[in-house]
């Protein structure tokens, strides 16, 4: 369950996308959206400028991940728009200048609105939930391996809302790369409980909002002791 | 002469040792069968206490025989087995069936008896099959050498059985279900005749058109490629293959050994050799019935005719599970459709005549589909309805079935009449099956074999330059310390000698001179502990990577020292090993095992920490031509990934394939090897490295 007035926030930034002739969100307006519904997200904030990037990298601590923040770029690595693992100043204006030369050249009729300055965080056990609305059925929930995994092997688990944390942890269960996730080699298994909420929030948010077509949690990194969205995308009905 | 294999099928002159006179016992019922299945050749019955059986002359023992005798079939008990082949030997008989059981099957003494007939044979140059066996029947001839009840129809198909319960069993139902055979035979214990002599013998058999085998084991793995391969070109092969053997003894310390499973070396064999697999005895003899009565399609692109939609959907998913494509039909198919379909038929494929159409109707527009020259293959699908006479329909397309060059299968539905319909269907070759899943199956196995036709290419073994020597250097120093496990280090080694790139590495016993190494290699280096006893480092931390400074080095290296001190201490250590740490790029795995059937294999796959989860590895028995590597790679699922999508750089595949053939002649070379993998094989858009290596010998 999501809180009444987070509901009501959320629906804000999406009337917002939608004033705007938008069918998805921003970055920051999806993870704005992940945060109000109780969704760990990667800490990113938005340099409008150059001279910004630096010192928002500072306040963020690096290592941090450079993405190009555009609305009418969708997949940003496609364009050559995201730079990871940025360790210093120096790395971080040559990561700049790159991703502006890159977008120019590969998209260039986007209007470039910015970049979006998001903490590294390390090499992880990639997952991926997402949503999606069924004409027949309704709103679904999606739980799989993430990554370049997820297109190769299609290794997920589906389920139609509403769940419950049975449901949730069957999911879990039911794909191949479970064996992954508990520990392979001497490995430590993943913080399942993290997961868990993860995809129980995401089931709330799809369930409450009425509003979202279709959504990517992907991928979501999970380590022993915590669990983080990277990389989200919002689709709007 | 018709040589000893040919014997069994035709022979002149028969001779049942262990005849019996009273009906019940299995040497009554042998005579029986030969008589009453109408065997034109001479019948001899031997048994020291009669002196006829069903109107036959009995004989003592063999030699009291005049004249010659083609076969002896053997039923007295297994004791009296090997005297009975020295009478054999001395009578000049080539060739035997030993029905007897009681030997290698039950063991301990057993074994003994079957070697010491095996041995016998050999000295005589009697060739055997069985024991343990069921017989022989060849329909053609007439000739009955088992104790079955009934007698098989005939036709087509020859079955080979390792099981002699399976036999019998695929004998009565093959009859119920009108099935028809050219020979049935049952392999017993194998101790002479195997199934790699009779694929051989049947693929020049006239009356044969496919061969089907239900197998438990092979006996000498690369003689069955080589052989089905041959026979493949002539006429299709069909195999099961049951009873998975524990993987003799094979120890698994590899990743490719814990992903190649016991069943990794058949299914790999018959792949190669273009034998097609079944895992249903249904779907071996639907696939085994439409060889021995179709024509072979020129392409995969079907057409579904059918009264009824239900049954075209669950035809249409059946096609694409299948792999099959569905025909486009010509403008001119579909305007001759519209001069007698009514408006409301669908007329694409799957042509759907509705259930109104009577049988002129559906026949019409069958004709129409068949002498489309879009289609390569049809499924005639009727469903029982008022407005259409199937048994009319059925004779219909029967009249024309003849002149059809591309292959017809039947999918007539439902009840009791259907039996009454496919007789009708299968008086003109048309095999019929009432469940949609299992026509399209068996189309498919027309179409694969028409693929495997067209694949078959002689491709000329590349023997690549490589120090063989210098290989048998680093193994002879092994086998002399009596060491199994070659360390990183000597793997890597080895490797190298075959043309394997591998990173440069330098083993240091300190930790100045690891500074020194270091230095030498250039920054960042990695750290591995070199010991034979450790196979996984990186799980107890006798790996560090990305080292960047001399700091760095040397806090890494006492860290990893006290790693090992701390969670393999009985571990003995020869030292550290210093290597280039070469950048990232896609993980892949080359490796190789020993298969007691058949030797070497040879696979590859893509690799990291989920490559045991999906097991999404390709392997082939060695040695592997340019062009079977290639295919090894291509098989894999995870083959858009070598590719490069979305963003993702492609890998270099020719340096993929040339390690795989590489690998591929280091352990045909080294019979030794008995495990390796390259695990991981980094590479890149151009080139790449053996990152870490394990070879496993027997000494």
């Amino acid at each position: 369950m999501i809180l009444k007035e987070k509901t009501k926030a959320i629906l804000k930034i999406i009337d917002v996308a939608r004033g705007e002739g938008r069918k998805f969100l921003l970055e920051p307006e999806c993870n704005e959206v992940l945060k109000l519904a109780g969704i760990p997200v990667a800490e990113t904030k938005v340099a409008k400028r150059r001279t910004e990037v630096a010192e928002i990298a500072k306040e963020i601590g690096y290592p941090i991940v450079l993405k190009v923040l555009s609305p009418q770029i969708l997949h940003k690595s496609d364009v050559k728009g995201v730079k990871l693992d940025i360790r210093d100043d120096k790395e971080l204006f040559k990561a700049y200048d790159e991703i502006m030369a890159n977008v120019k050249k590969l998209c260039p009729g986007a209007r470039v609105s910015g970049v979006l300055v998001q903490r590294y965080y390390p090499r992880g056990r990639e997952v991926i939930v997402g949503a999606t609305v069924d004409p027949q059925f309704g709103p679904t929930i999606m739980f799989g391996l993430g990554g370049v995994f997820v297109e190769v092997y299609n290794d997920v688990a589906f389920r139609v809302l509403p769940i419950t944390d049975l449901d949730i942890d069957e999911m879990i269960k039911e794909i191949k790369g479970y064996k992954v996730l508990k520990g392979f080699r001497g490995e430590k298994p993943v913080n399942f409980e993290s997961l868990k909420k993860i995809i129980s929030r995401a089931s709330s948010l799809i369930l409450e909002s009425n509003d979202i077509k279709e959504m990517d949690l992907n991928p979501i990194k999970l380590y022993s002791n915590d669990a983080i969205v990277v990389d989200a995308r919002i689709i709007l009905k | 002469m018709k040589g000893p294999i040919e014997n069994l099928f035709k022979p002149r002159s028969v001779a049942v040792i262990g005849a019996s006179r009273h009906p019940g016992k299995i040497g009554h019922a042998i005579v029986y069968n030969l008589v009453y299945g109408g065997y034109k050749g001479k019948i001899h019955p031997v048994n020291p206490n009669a002196r006829e059986i069903l109107g036959l002359k009995c004989y003592p023992t063999v030699l009291e025989i005049p004249g010659e005798v083609d076969l002896a079939v053997i039923t007295v008990p297994n004791k009296l087995v090997p005297g009975i082949i020295e009478q054999l030997g001395q009578k000049g008989v080539e060739t035997a069936i030993i029905i007897s059981a009681g030997f290698k099957e039950t063991g301990g003494e057993g074994v003994k008896l079957e070697r010491e007939v095996v041995s016998i044979a050999k000295r005589y140059g009697v060739r055997f099959l069985g024991p343990n066996c069921f017989g022989v029947i060849d329909t053609w001839f007439d000739l009955n050498t088992t104790f079955s009840a009934q007698q098989p129809l005939k036709g087509h198909i020859a079955f080979i059985s390792q099981s002699g319960a399976l036999c019998i069993s695929i004998l009565n139902q093959g009859i119920m279900d009108r099935i028809g055979f050219s020979k049935f035979i049952n392999l017993g214990n194998k101790a002479d005749i195997d199934e790699t002599d009779l694929i051989e013998y049947l693929a020049d058999d006239p009356m044969t058109k496919v061969i089907t085998l239900y197998l438990e084991d092979i006996k000498d793995g690369r003689k069955f490629i080589k052989a089905a391969r041959e026979t493949v070109k002539k006429k299709p092969v069909l195999a099961i293959k049951s009873g998975r053997t524990e993987a003799g003894g094979r120890a698994v310390s590899s990743h490719t050994g814990s992903l190649a499973g016991m069943d990794i070396a058949y299914e790999t064999a018959f792949k190669q050799s273009g034998v097609m697999r079944a895992y249903r005895i249904d779907e071996l003899f639907d696939a085994a019935e439409a060889f021995s009565r179709q024509p072979l399609p020129n392409g995969d692109k079907v057409a579904i005719v059918t009264n009824g939609g239900g049954v075209g959907v669950l035809l249409a998913d059946a096609i694409s599970v299948n792999n099959l494509k569905f025909a486009r039909f010509t403008d001119k198919t579909i305007n001759e459709l519209h001069g007698f379909l009514p408006a409301f038929a669908s007329f694409r494929n799957p042509l759907d005549v509705t259930g109104n159409a009577d049988e002129n109707i559906y026949f019409s527009a069958l004709k129409a589909v068949v002498n489309d020259p879009n289609v390569d293959g049809v499924i005639a699908a009727a469903l029982p309805v008022q407005v259409l006479d199937e048994r009319k329909l059925a004779q219909m397309i029967g009249d024309i079935a003849g002149q059809i060059k591309k292959p017809l299968v039947g999918c007539f539905m439902g009840g009791e009449e259907v039996k009454e319909i496919e007789d009708i269907l299968r008086r003109f070759n048309i095999p019929n099956y009432t469940e949609p899943e299992r026509a399209a199956t068996a189309l498919a196995k027309l179409v694969k074999y028409r693929e495997l036709l067209n694949e078959f290419v002689e491709e000329p073994l590349k023997v690549l330059d490589v120090n063989k020597s210098g290989v048998s250097e680093i193994l002879k120093r092994l086998k002399e310390e009596k060491r199994t496990r070659l360390t990183e280090i000597e793997a890597k080694m080895v490797l190298k000698e075959y043309g394997v790139m591998v990173p440069g590495s330098k083993v240091v016993r300190s930790i100045d001179e690891a500074v020194k190494a270091a230095e030498e290699i250039g920054y960042p280096v990695v750290l591995k502990i070199v010991s034979p006893d450790i196979i996984h480092k990186t799980d107890i931390g006798a790996v560090k990577i990305n080292i960047t400074g001399e700091k760095e080095l040397r806090n890494a290296y006492i860290e990893m020292i006290m790693n090992v001190r701390k969670y393999a201490p009985t571990a003995s250590v020869y030292g550290v090993s210093v290597q280039e740490m070469v950048p990232g790029g896609l993980e892949v795995i080359v490796g190789g095992i020993r298969d007691p059937q058949f030797g070497s294999l040879v696979m590859f796959g893509l690799g990291g920490i989920y490559v045991e989860v999906f097991k999404d590895v390709s392997f082939r028995v060695t040695p592997v031509t340019e062009r079977e590597a290639e295919k090894m790679i291509g098989e894999i699922r995870g083959f858009n990934l070598i590719r490069g999508v979305r963003g993702r750089p492609s890998s270099d595949v020719n340096f993929i394939r040339e390690t795989i053939m590489r690998v591929s002649q280091l352990l045909e070379d080294f019979d030794e090897i008995v495990e390796l993998d390259i695990n991981p094989l980094m590479v890149y858009e151009k080139g790449g490295f053996a990152v870490d290596a394990r070879i496993t010998i027997k000494v």
